[in-house]
């Protein structure tokens, strides 16, 4: 599978795709909102992983640039946050977030099994 | 005819005449009595009557008590058919007329029109005339004509503000010769009434210059919820801008959710203050104050209800920036915090893992548990900065030194984003008296937020010269710059909060860089355009060398209301 983490915390994308990668999925990074939307729009990823806040936008912003695209409308998008702001999830999730992941909390060993039962989820759902 | 017959009647002349004389001097005595003692009688009138009206006039009443008591007087001292008045009550017109004599309506409403057209504003307040016709009922048989008629006009600040009449259906009763005491009393009671009015004018100015002069915005209703004074703050709070704002205007600027028409009704039935707190009105917060308005002297008697508007949306958006802050803080700390446990729980569990993954790991850990020690440092400073305690070590040190040393450091991170880096330093700077530690912080730190902004083959510059008895030090970028509207916010606490979905760090930087760079007796600024990139510069004083020699620990300027 084909991840598309978007991040400006070098450390988290270094760590995470350390991990998805060796549960053998393909990992894309972006450090900015728009790089993450033009990295979407040529890569197709199947399921992206989107930073709340961002220097150029949030991810809620993002969402809704995701979301009014075509290419990229039908791909599965959470938002990971260190933000555990009611009003941001539950604005995400409105957007169309398939979920709101709290970084701090999530497992590592977990994230894997968490994305690809949010991608079997959209799968089953759409 | 004998000599003594002639003296006889010549006598007798003499005394008729003197007799004649003595009469006619007796009845002129007589009647300069009875002019005189009419002149008094009048004056007397004059005098009680004066002090009638005098003692008749009460706050905000006047004219309407003045009226009742010349009506009063008139009724019992002249003839007439018809007394009438008309005059201004509350902004509205009042017309009464008493009956004694038969007469028509066309009579009253003749009396009524004449004496409409002498009050100077009857054009703003025509509109509604409250009438009260009392006495002998209206007969369309009597008589029209009005063959005497009198005008007593009453005077205040040059407008005829009321005029009382007497009209009859006989003639020549009110010759101006007859009337001139009238004439006399209504212009002393015009005069007695303009200097009050003169006199409340000038207080009530005074008090509305007093409110003016509030930041707050202020208005009071009366116990008939009439609006009586509101002052230019409030008008502009609440977008009136109306000559003469009444009530309805007030009630409907307000925001209706609050019910303030009830809550006012409810301040002045039970005499107790009502406070609502974060009301919105065109986009600022206020508190509203709600208070009963006693009278001082007479703390029973309730005049009306008074509303106090404070504009708390610098208040309410500075606490919103703290909450923003501690946030941003508690995040930027949770995100080193999240890579050091998310890597050891990797470390601890996945036996799989190569050497090259397990020292990634571990160098992750390692670096972020310097990040997050580098944000304590920072918060500590901040903190130290604010308590007016933090303090800096001068040491004869090398600036151009410091700062190639510093630029090699920060190349290799540079590269990574093919940003070219410049350093231009200015070998005429001597080693000088400042905290060199302090100062690669923050030359560090200017460099870092260069790189965090500028993006892929941009270029980062910094340059060292000497001027003025100074070491002038810049950073130059090519990033994103600063928008105008939060370059004022950019060396506070507070720079930066997460609306926009813009943020890096806690914004602590260059809270600190100000605070060590002022420390020194230096300055710190910015200039930037937006899209453009943006300059920080600072300066350092060059201080004489004997006494910097000697000055090793400096602590923070203590002028300086940052560091203090």
């Amino acid at each position: 599978m084909k991840i598309l983490i978007v991040d400006d915390d070098e450390m988290l994308i270094n760590l995470w795709s350390m991990v998805l990668e060796k549960e053998g999925n393909v990992v894309i990074n972006a450090r900015t909102g728009h790089e993450g939307i033009e990295a979407a729009k040529k890569e197709l990823p199947d399921f992206i992983l989107h930073d709340q806040i961002l220097p150029d936008m949030s991810g809620n912003q993002a969402l809704d640039l995701l979301k009014a695209d075509p290419t990229t409308a039908q791909i599965p998008v959470a938002i990971a946050s260190n933000y555990s702001d009611n009003v941001f999830m539950q604005e995400a999730i409105q957007k169309g977030a398939v979920d709101y992941i709290l970084k701090y909390q999530i497992d590592p060993h977990d994230l894997v099994g968490k994305i690809n039962n949010l991608i079997q989820g959209g799968k089953t759902t759409s | 005819m004998s000599l003594s017959y002639i003296i006889l009647l010549l006598l007798s002349v003499l005394v008729l005449i003197s007799l004649l004389l003595l009469l006619k001097s007796h009845s002129f005595t007589k009647n300069s009595k009875t002019q005189l003692d009419n002149q008094q009688k009048n004056n007397l009138y004059k005098y009680t009557l004066i002090k009638e009206v005098q003692e008749s006039i009460k706050y905000g009443k006047n004219l309407e008590s003045v009226i009742d008591t010349l009506i009063n007087s008139l009724e019992k001292t002249l003839p007439y058919s018809t007394l009438s008045s008309i005059f201004i009550k509350e902004q509205k017109l009042v017309f009464r007329s008493q009956i004694k004599e038969s007469v028509n309506h066309a009579f009253v409403e003749n009396i009524k029109n004449n004496m409409l057209n002498l009050i100077t504003d009857r054009e703003i307040l025509q509109d509604s005339i409250e009438e009260n016709i009392s006495g002998l009922s209206l007969e369309d048989l009597s008589s029209s004509s009005i063959l005497s008629t009198f005008d007593i006009k009453i005077i205040i600040k040059n407008k005829v503000s009321a005029v009382i009449n007497l009209s009859s259906t006989k003639p020549s009763l009110y010759n101006a010769e007859a009337m001139k005491d009238l004439t006399f009393i209504s212009e002393f009671i015009s005069r007695m009434l303009t200097n009050i009015e003169s006199f409340l004018d000038i207080e009530k100015s005074k008090t509305l210059s007093m409110i003016d002069s509030f930041s707050e915005g202020i208005f009071m209703i009366d116990t008939n919820q009439k609006l009586i004074a509101m002052n230019d703050s409030a008008e502009n709070f609440l977008n009136i801008h109306k000559k003469m704002p009444v009530t309805g205007d007030v009630l409907l600027a307000l925001p209706n959710i609050y019910n303030f028409k009830e809550k006012l009704s409810n301040v002045i039935a039970e005499k107790k203050q009502i406070i609502e707190e974060d009301v919105t009105i065109d986009s600022k917060i206020f508190k509203i104050t709600l208070s009963p308005v006693l009278e001082i002297n007479n703390p029973q008697n309730l005049i009306g209800a008074s509303v106090l508007l404070r504009d708390t949306t610098r208040e309410k958006s500075f606490s919103q920036m703290k909450v923003d802050f501690t946030n941003i803080m508690v995040h930027e700390l949770r995100s080193p915090l999240t890579a050091i446990k998310a890597s050891s729980q990797f470390l601890m569990s996945d036996a799989s893992l190569t050497d090259e993954e397990k020292q990634k790991l571990t160098g992750m850990i390692s670096e972020s548990s310097k990040k997050m020690l580098d944000e304590i440092a920072l918060i500590l400073d901040s903190a130290k900065m604010d308590a007016g305690l933090f303090t800096i070590r001068k040491v004869r040190s090398d600036i151009n030194k410091l700062i190639t040393d510093r630029v090699a450091v920060f190349k290799p991170l540079a590269d990574e984003k093919a940003i070219k880096v410049d350093a231009e330093i200015d070998p005429s700077i001597t080693p000088f008296s400042f905290d060199p530690i302090r100062i690669d912080e923050v030359i560090n730190n200017l460099l870092s937020n260069s790189l965090k902004f500028t993006p892929q083959n941009g270029s980062i510059s910094i340059k060292a010269r000497f001027s003025d008895g100074m070491v002038n030090v810049s950073v130059t970028d090519t990033g994103q710059g600063v928008p105008k509207e939060k370059q004022h916010l950019l060396f506070t606490k507070f720079q930066q909060a997460p609306a926009g979905g813009s943020h890096v760090g806690t914004g602590l930087g260059l809270y600190v860089v100000k605070g060590v760079v002022e420390a020194h007796g230096g300055k710190v600024w910015l200039e930037s355009e937006e899209g453009k990139g943006a300059t920080i510069s600072f300066t350092l004083p060059i201080v004489d060398a004997v006494q910097t020699a000697s000055a090793e620990s400096s602590p923070a300027t203590p002028q300086n209301p940052m560091v203090n």
